[in-house]
Protein backbone atom coordinates (compact mmCIF):
# COMPACT_ATOMS: atom_id res chain seq x y z
CA UNK A 1 0.00 0.00 0.00
CA UNK A 2 1.38 3.54 -0.79
CA UNK A 3 2.32 5.96 1.92
CA UNK A 4 -0.71 8.39 0.83
CA UNK A 5 -3.00 5.77 1.89
CA UNK A 6 -1.24 4.87 4.60
CA UNK A 7 -1.61 8.84 5.93
CA UNK A 8 -5.79 8.42 5.17
CA UNK A 9 -5.85 5.29 7.25
CA UNK A 10 -3.72 7.34 9.66
CA UNK A 11 -5.87 10.71 9.96
CA UNK A 12 -8.84 7.67 10.42
CA UNK A 13 -7.42 6.13 13.66
CA UNK A 14 -6.43 9.68 14.84
CA UNK A 15 -10.19 10.66 14.07
CA UNK A 16 -11.25 7.71 15.77
CA UNK A 17 -8.97 8.07 18.98
CA UNK A 18 -9.61 12.02 19.41
CA UNK A 19 -13.77 11.44 19.17
CA UNK A 20 -12.82 8.71 22.16
CA UNK A 21 -10.53 11.09 24.20
CA UNK A 22 -12.00 14.56 23.95
CA UNK A 23 -10.89 15.14 28.08
CA UNK A 24 -7.50 13.55 27.34
CA UNK A 25 -6.43 16.45 25.07
CA UNK A 26 -7.40 19.08 27.52
CA UNK A 27 -4.97 18.05 30.03
CA UNK A 28 -2.94 14.61 30.39
CA UNK A 29 -3.61 12.83 33.53
CA UNK A 30 -0.76 11.69 35.06
CA UNK A 31 0.51 7.75 34.71
CA UNK A 32 -0.15 5.61 37.68
CA UNK A 33 3.37 5.25 37.84
CA UNK A 34 3.78 8.78 38.40
CA UNK A 35 1.34 8.15 41.48
CA UNK A 36 2.84 4.93 42.90
CA UNK A 37 6.33 7.29 42.99
CA UNK A 38 4.98 9.57 44.99
CA UNK A 39 3.16 6.92 47.16
CA UNK A 40 6.73 5.62 47.95
CA UNK A 41 8.47 9.10 48.38
CA UNK A 42 5.96 8.80 51.70
CA UNK A 43 8.17 6.83 53.37
CA UNK A 44 5.39 5.10 54.73
CA UNK A 45 5.71 1.20 56.10
CA UNK A 46 6.60 -1.60 52.84
CA UNK A 47 3.29 -3.44 53.63
CA UNK A 48 1.02 -0.97 54.20
CA UNK A 49 2.63 0.89 50.60
CA UNK A 50 2.08 -2.52 48.88
CA UNK A 51 -1.28 -2.91 50.31
CA UNK A 52 -2.51 0.43 49.26
CA UNK A 53 -0.82 0.57 45.73
CA UNK A 54 -2.82 -2.27 45.07
CA UNK A 55 -5.92 -0.55 46.22
CA UNK A 56 -5.23 2.26 44.25
CA UNK A 57 -4.06 0.65 40.99
CA UNK A 58 -7.83 -1.28 41.48
CA UNK A 59 -9.43 1.91 41.89
CA UNK A 60 -7.76 3.49 38.91
CA UNK A 61 -9.04 0.90 36.32
CA UNK A 62 -12.51 0.35 38.06
CA UNK A 63 -12.93 4.26 37.74
CA UNK A 64 -13.48 5.02 42.07
CA UNK A 65 -9.87 7.21 41.80
CA UNK A 66 -7.81 9.38 39.31
CA UNK A 67 -4.43 10.02 38.77
CA UNK A 68 -5.00 13.37 39.03
CA UNK A 69 -6.27 14.02 42.65
CA UNK A 70 -4.55 11.15 43.62
CA UNK A 71 -1.20 12.71 43.28
CA UNK A 72 -1.59 16.23 44.34
CA UNK A 73 -3.09 14.09 47.33
CA UNK A 74 -0.28 12.16 47.94
CA UNK A 75 2.45 14.76 47.27
CA UNK A 76 0.80 17.16 49.52
CA UNK A 77 0.34 15.18 52.08
CA UNK A 78 4.32 15.27 53.17
CA UNK A 79 3.01 18.62 55.16
CA UNK A 80 1.35 15.85 57.61
CA UNK A 81 2.92 14.15 60.69
CA UNK A 82 3.68 10.04 59.05
CA UNK A 83 1.03 8.84 61.53
CA UNK A 84 -1.77 10.52 60.21
CA UNK A 85 -0.72 10.57 57.13
CA UNK A 86 -1.16 6.47 57.31
CA UNK A 87 -4.70 7.16 59.26
CA UNK A 88 -5.52 9.25 56.10
CA UNK A 89 -4.89 7.05 53.71
CA UNK A 90 -5.91 3.89 55.59
CA UNK A 91 -9.65 5.43 55.50
CA UNK A 92 -9.08 5.96 52.04
CA UNK A 93 -7.94 2.15 51.29
CA UNK A 94 -10.56 0.68 53.65
CA UNK A 95 -13.29 3.40 51.33
CA UNK A 96 -12.03 1.33 48.53
CA UNK A 97 -11.87 -1.82 49.54
CA UNK A 98 -15.28 -1.88 50.37
CA UNK A 99 -16.28 -0.26 46.58
CA UNK A 100 -16.49 3.28 47.70
CA UNK A 101 -15.64 5.61 44.90
CA UNK A 102 -13.18 8.08 47.10
CA UNK A 103 -11.91 10.66 44.01
CA UNK A 104 -14.49 12.14 40.95
CA UNK A 105 -11.53 13.86 39.36
CA UNK A 106 -12.02 17.58 38.84
CA UNK A 107 -15.70 17.40 39.15
CA UNK A 108 -17.40 17.35 42.58
CA UNK A 109 -16.85 16.75 46.08
CA UNK A 110 -15.26 13.48 46.76
CA UNK A 111 -13.13 11.94 49.70
CA UNK A 112 -9.90 12.72 47.97
CA UNK A 113 -11.17 16.06 46.57
CA UNK A 114 -12.23 17.22 50.29
CA UNK A 115 -8.42 15.90 51.93
CA UNK A 116 -6.56 18.76 49.52
CA UNK A 117 -9.21 20.92 50.34
CA UNK A 118 -8.88 21.09 53.86
CA UNK A 119 -5.13 20.75 53.27
CA UNK A 120 -5.40 24.02 51.34
CA UNK A 121 -7.22 25.77 53.92
CA UNK A 122 -4.03 24.85 56.63
CA UNK A 123 -6.21 22.27 58.68
CA UNK A 124 -4.50 19.74 61.04
CA UNK A 125 -4.23 16.31 60.32
CA UNK A 126 -6.04 15.46 62.92
CA UNK A 127 -9.20 17.43 61.46
CA UNK A 128 -8.49 15.68 58.31
CA UNK A 129 -8.56 12.24 59.53
CA UNK A 130 -11.79 13.10 61.40
CA UNK A 131 -13.70 14.27 58.55
CA UNK A 132 -12.33 11.72 56.34
CA UNK A 133 -13.83 8.70 58.92
CA UNK A 134 -17.26 10.63 59.18
CA UNK A 135 -17.40 10.61 55.44
CA UNK A 136 -16.78 6.77 55.65
CA UNK A 137 -19.47 6.66 57.67
CA UNK A 138 -21.46 8.56 55.94
CA UNK A 139 -20.89 6.04 52.90
CA UNK A 140 -21.30 2.83 54.33
CA UNK A 141 -24.50 4.28 56.48
CA UNK A 142 -26.30 5.60 53.11
CA UNK A 143 -25.24 2.19 51.31
CA UNK A 144 -26.42 -0.13 54.06
CA UNK A 145 -29.91 2.14 54.41
CA UNK A 146 -30.24 2.03 50.47
CA UNK A 147 -29.97 -1.70 50.28
CA UNK A 148 -31.91 -2.29 53.18
CA UNK A 149 -34.73 -0.58 51.71
CA UNK A 150 -34.38 -1.96 47.99
CA UNK A 151 -33.37 1.14 46.34
CA UNK A 152 -30.28 -0.15 45.25
CA UNK A 153 -28.47 -4.01 44.63
CA UNK A 154 -26.09 -4.91 47.36
CA UNK A 155 -22.63 -4.13 46.23
CA UNK A 156 -20.06 -6.95 44.55
CA UNK A 157 -17.43 -6.86 47.01
CA UNK A 158 -14.93 -6.92 44.57
CA UNK A 159 -12.28 -4.97 44.08
CA UNK A 160 -12.27 -5.30 40.53
CA UNK A 161 -15.66 -4.66 39.10
CA UNK A 162 -15.91 -1.50 37.71
CA UNK A 163 -17.73 1.73 39.63
CA UNK A 164 -21.72 1.19 39.25
CA UNK A 165 -24.04 4.22 38.77
CA UNK A 166 -25.52 2.91 42.19
CA UNK A 167 -22.03 3.65 43.47
CA UNK A 168 -22.50 7.43 42.03
CA UNK A 169 -25.60 7.80 43.63
CA UNK A 170 -24.19 6.89 47.31
CA UNK A 171 -21.42 8.86 46.76
CA UNK A 172 -23.31 11.98 46.25
CA UNK A 173 -26.06 10.97 48.78
CA UNK A 174 -23.58 10.04 51.17
CA UNK A 175 -22.09 13.24 50.23
CA UNK A 176 -25.10 15.33 51.15
CA UNK A 177 -26.50 14.43 54.16
CA UNK A 178 -22.59 14.84 55.13
CA UNK A 179 -22.53 18.20 53.88
CA UNK A 180 -26.20 18.97 55.91
CA UNK A 181 -24.93 17.71 58.83
CA UNK A 182 -21.13 18.29 59.63
CA UNK A 183 -21.19 21.67 57.68
CA UNK A 184 -24.71 23.24 57.67
CA UNK A 185 -24.91 22.53 61.06
CA UNK A 186 -27.87 20.51 60.59
CA UNK A 187 -29.90 17.39 62.80
CA UNK A 188 -31.49 14.38 61.98
CA UNK A 189 -34.42 15.58 63.02
CA UNK A 190 -34.68 19.10 60.67
CA UNK A 191 -37.24 19.88 58.78
CA UNK A 192 -34.96 21.14 56.10
CA UNK A 193 -33.04 18.08 55.96
CA UNK A 194 -35.25 16.08 53.24
CA UNK A 195 -35.81 18.74 50.87
CA UNK A 196 -31.76 19.59 51.00
CA UNK A 197 -30.68 15.79 49.87
CA UNK A 198 -33.59 15.65 47.96
CA UNK A 199 -33.01 18.95 45.62
CA UNK A 200 -29.09 18.18 45.65
CA UNK A 201 -29.54 14.52 43.82
CA UNK A 202 -32.26 16.26 41.75
CA UNK A 203 -30.19 18.70 40.57
CA UNK A 204 -27.19 16.43 40.30
CA UNK A 205 -29.21 13.99 38.04
CA UNK A 206 -30.36 16.92 35.69
CA UNK A 207 -27.32 17.93 35.14
CA UNK A 208 -26.23 14.56 33.74
CA UNK A 209 -23.77 13.79 36.84
CA UNK A 210 -25.78 11.38 38.76
CA UNK A 211 -27.95 9.01 36.99
CA UNK A 212 -31.42 9.14 36.28
CA UNK A 213 -32.11 6.95 39.16
CA UNK A 214 -30.70 9.01 41.46
CA UNK A 215 -33.94 11.40 40.83
CA UNK A 216 -36.02 8.19 41.43
CA UNK A 217 -34.47 7.50 45.11
CA UNK A 218 -34.44 11.46 45.96
CA UNK A 219 -38.20 10.68 46.08
CA UNK A 220 -38.46 7.51 47.36
CA UNK A 221 -36.24 9.21 50.40
CA UNK A 222 -38.19 9.64 53.71
CA UNK A 223 -37.31 11.49 56.69
CA UNK A 224 -36.80 8.61 58.68
CA UNK A 225 -33.69 7.15 56.10
CA UNK A 226 -32.27 10.09 56.34
CA UNK A 227 -32.13 10.20 60.17
CA UNK A 228 -31.37 6.35 59.96
CA UNK A 229 -28.57 6.82 57.39
CA UNK A 230 -27.18 9.93 60.23
CA UNK A 231 -27.55 7.11 63.39
CA UNK A 232 -25.61 4.68 61.32
CA UNK A 233 -23.00 6.82 60.39
CA UNK A 234 -22.40 7.50 64.02
CA UNK A 235 -22.67 4.01 65.21
CA UNK A 236 -20.83 1.83 63.32
CA UNK A 237 -21.73 -1.42 65.59
CA UNK A 238 -25.23 -1.10 64.36
CA UNK A 239 -24.78 -0.48 60.25
CA UNK B 1 -32.12 14.01 -69.87
CA UNK B 2 -33.22 10.63 -71.09
CA UNK B 3 -33.23 7.94 -69.24
CA UNK B 4 -30.85 5.49 -70.41
CA UNK B 5 -28.79 8.61 -69.87
CA UNK B 6 -29.12 9.06 -66.22
CA UNK B 7 -28.80 5.20 -65.94
CA UNK B 8 -25.47 5.74 -67.34
CA UNK B 9 -24.57 8.31 -65.25
CA UNK B 10 -25.53 6.95 -62.00
CA UNK B 11 -23.97 3.41 -63.19
CA UNK B 12 -20.85 5.45 -63.43
CA UNK B 13 -20.94 7.00 -59.95
CA UNK B 14 -21.47 3.77 -58.17
CA UNK B 15 -18.77 2.15 -59.80
CA UNK B 16 -16.23 5.40 -58.36
CA UNK B 17 -17.82 4.62 -55.33
CA UNK B 18 -17.36 0.96 -55.44
CA UNK B 19 -13.84 1.91 -56.86
CA UNK B 20 -12.65 4.25 -53.74
CA UNK B 21 -14.18 2.18 -51.12
CA UNK B 22 -12.52 -1.10 -52.06
CA UNK B 23 -9.26 0.98 -51.58
CA UNK B 24 -10.30 2.13 -48.18
CA UNK B 25 -11.21 -1.57 -47.54
CA UNK B 26 -8.18 -2.31 -48.17
CA UNK B 27 -5.70 -3.30 -45.06
CA UNK B 28 -9.08 -2.84 -42.98
CA UNK B 29 -8.66 -5.86 -41.10
CA UNK B 30 -5.08 -5.04 -40.21
CA UNK B 31 -5.51 -1.38 -39.28
CA UNK B 32 -8.91 -2.68 -37.16
CA UNK B 33 -6.41 -5.53 -35.37
CA UNK B 34 -3.90 -2.80 -34.77
CA UNK B 35 -6.56 -0.65 -33.44
CA UNK B 36 -7.91 -2.98 -30.40
CA UNK B 37 -4.00 -3.78 -29.97
CA UNK B 38 -3.13 -0.25 -29.01
CA UNK B 39 -6.56 0.44 -26.79
CA UNK B 40 -6.07 -0.81 -23.68
CA UNK B 41 -8.45 -3.73 -22.16
CA UNK B 42 -11.66 -2.33 -20.61
CA UNK B 43 -10.56 -2.84 -16.86
CA UNK B 44 -12.91 -5.50 -14.52
CA UNK B 45 -14.57 -3.22 -11.51
CA UNK B 46 -12.16 -4.55 -8.94
CA UNK B 47 -9.34 -4.06 -11.44
CA UNK B 48 -10.28 -0.11 -11.41
CA UNK B 49 -10.37 -0.11 -7.26
CA UNK B 50 -7.32 -1.62 -7.44
CA UNK B 51 -6.26 0.58 -9.78
CA UNK B 52 -7.58 3.75 -7.16
CA UNK B 53 -6.38 2.30 -4.29
CA UNK B 54 -2.51 1.87 -5.27
CA UNK B 55 -2.20 5.22 -7.69
CA UNK B 56 -3.87 7.57 -5.95
CA UNK B 57 -4.34 11.34 -7.16
CA UNK B 58 -3.29 14.16 -4.48
CA UNK B 59 -7.39 15.33 -4.84
CA UNK B 60 -8.43 11.92 -3.79
CA UNK B 61 -6.34 11.23 -1.26
CA UNK B 62 -7.06 14.86 -0.01
CA UNK B 63 -10.89 13.74 -0.42
CA UNK B 64 -10.54 10.30 1.15
CA UNK B 65 -8.47 11.71 3.98
CA UNK B 66 -11.31 13.93 4.86
CA UNK B 67 -13.55 11.13 4.27
CA UNK B 68 -11.45 9.04 6.57
CA UNK B 69 -11.28 11.18 9.76
CA UNK B 70 -15.61 12.21 9.71
CA UNK B 71 -16.08 8.54 9.87
CA UNK B 72 -13.14 8.27 12.50
CA UNK B 73 -15.02 10.91 14.33
CA UNK B 74 -18.41 9.26 13.63
CA UNK B 75 -17.33 6.03 14.61
CA UNK B 76 -15.42 7.43 18.03
CA UNK B 77 -18.55 9.46 19.07
CA UNK B 78 -20.57 6.43 18.72
CA UNK B 79 -18.45 4.05 20.15
CA UNK B 80 -17.39 6.47 23.19
CA UNK B 81 -17.87 4.55 26.63
CA UNK B 82 -19.49 7.91 27.87
CA UNK B 83 -21.42 11.08 26.72
CA UNK B 84 -19.13 13.14 26.28
CA UNK B 85 -19.81 16.40 28.38
CA UNK B 86 -20.23 19.69 27.28
CA UNK B 87 -17.63 21.63 28.48
CA UNK B 88 -19.14 25.55 29.35
CA UNK B 89 -16.49 28.62 30.24
CA UNK B 90 -17.36 29.89 33.50
CA UNK B 91 -16.27 33.12 34.96
CA UNK B 92 -15.13 33.67 37.96
CA UNK B 93 -14.99 37.57 39.19
CA UNK B 94 -14.03 39.37 42.47
CA UNK B 95 -13.41 42.73 43.11
CA UNK B 96 -9.85 42.87 44.58
CA UNK B 97 -8.36 46.45 43.95
CA UNK B 98 -4.67 47.00 45.10
CA UNK B 99 -4.39 42.91 45.35
CA UNK B 100 -1.41 41.60 43.79
CA UNK B 101 -2.18 38.33 43.50
CA UNK B 102 -5.65 36.86 42.79
CA UNK B 103 -6.06 32.85 42.15
CA UNK B 104 -9.33 30.62 42.35
CA UNK B 105 -9.11 26.93 43.79
CA UNK B 106 -11.66 24.55 43.94
CA UNK B 107 -12.90 20.75 43.08
CA UNK B 108 -11.77 22.08 39.54
CA UNK B 109 -8.50 21.95 39.91
CA UNK B 110 -7.94 19.78 43.64
CA UNK B 111 -7.85 23.08 44.95
CA UNK B 112 -4.67 24.22 43.23
CA UNK B 113 -4.36 28.12 43.13
CA UNK B 114 -5.47 28.62 39.27
CA UNK B 115 -4.02 32.18 38.79
CA UNK B 116 -6.48 35.29 37.83
CA UNK B 117 -6.07 38.17 35.86
CA UNK B 118 -6.88 42.13 35.97
CA UNK B 119 -5.33 43.34 32.57
CA UNK B 120 -6.92 46.69 32.97
CA UNK B 121 -5.75 47.46 36.93
CA UNK B 122 -9.78 48.24 37.79
CA UNK B 123 -9.30 45.84 40.58
CA UNK B 124 -11.94 43.16 38.82
CA UNK B 125 -10.14 40.00 38.57
CA UNK B 126 -11.24 37.30 36.35
CA UNK B 127 -10.67 33.69 35.53
CA UNK B 128 -12.34 31.59 32.95
CA UNK B 129 -12.43 28.07 33.33
CA UNK B 130 -13.98 25.85 31.22
CA UNK B 131 -16.04 23.41 33.26
CA UNK B 132 -18.18 20.18 32.48
CA UNK B 133 -21.69 20.10 33.79
CA UNK B 134 -21.68 19.73 37.36
CA UNK B 135 -21.41 21.06 41.62
CA UNK B 136 -18.62 22.54 42.28
CA UNK B 137 -16.88 24.32 45.54
CA UNK B 138 -14.56 26.76 45.17
CA UNK B 139 -12.90 29.85 46.79
CA UNK B 140 -10.66 32.91 46.12
CA UNK B 141 -7.32 33.65 47.64
CA UNK B 142 -6.59 37.07 47.13
CA UNK B 143 -2.66 37.83 48.16
CA UNK B 144 -2.84 34.13 49.88
CA UNK B 145 -5.91 34.71 51.68
CA UNK B 146 -9.07 32.61 51.82
CA UNK B 147 -11.92 34.59 50.34
CA UNK B 148 -14.75 31.96 50.45
CA UNK B 149 -17.65 34.17 49.81
CA UNK B 150 -18.58 34.81 46.32
CA UNK B 151 -21.47 36.79 45.80
CA UNK B 152 -22.24 35.20 42.70
CA UNK B 153 -22.42 31.72 44.39
CA UNK B 154 -25.49 29.87 44.45
CA UNK B 155 -25.00 28.24 48.39
CA UNK B 156 -22.30 28.14 50.47
CA UNK B 157 -20.31 25.85 52.54
CA UNK B 158 -18.70 26.45 56.48
CA UNK B 159 -16.10 24.15 56.95
CA UNK B 160 -13.68 24.86 59.80
CA UNK B 161 -15.11 28.42 60.24
CA UNK B 162 -13.73 29.03 56.64
CA UNK B 163 -16.90 29.30 53.79
CA UNK B 164 -16.80 28.01 50.37
CA UNK B 165 -18.88 28.63 47.80
CA UNK B 166 -20.79 26.36 45.37
CA UNK B 167 -21.40 26.94 42.07
CA UNK B 168 -23.79 24.66 40.21
CA UNK B 169 -22.72 24.17 36.32
CA UNK B 170 -24.69 23.40 33.45
CA UNK B 171 -27.96 24.61 34.49
CA UNK B 172 -29.95 27.37 36.82
CA UNK B 173 -31.79 26.21 39.49
CA UNK B 174 -35.00 28.29 37.95
CA UNK B 175 -34.33 25.98 34.93
CA UNK B 176 -34.59 22.92 36.39
CA UNK B 177 -37.44 23.82 38.18
CA UNK B 178 -39.39 24.99 35.52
Amino acid sequence: MKICHLSVLFVACAGLVFAQTPLLLRSTPPAPEEVLQALEALGLPPEFTATFSAALLSGFATGRATTTVSLLLLQDLVKLPRDQVLECLEVIRYALSQGFIVDTGLAGSSMMNEARKFLALGRSGEEIVSVLRARLGFLLATRSVLVRSGLISPPVMDPQVPATSADRVVLELAWAVGDFILWEGGSPGDPRFLGYVQDRLNRLSALGVCPMEAGKIASALTPAMLAEIVQLAFQPERR
Amino acid sequence: MRWDEVDELLRAALQKEVAEGVKRLEGLEERVIQELARRPARESLWQRIREFLTRPTPRWALVGAMAALLLGFALGRLTSPSPIPQWSPNLFVIAAPGARSVAVVGDFSAWQPLPMSDPDGDGIWTASIPLPPGRYEYAFLVDGKWIGQDPLAEEYLRTFGEYVSVRYVGGSRENLSS
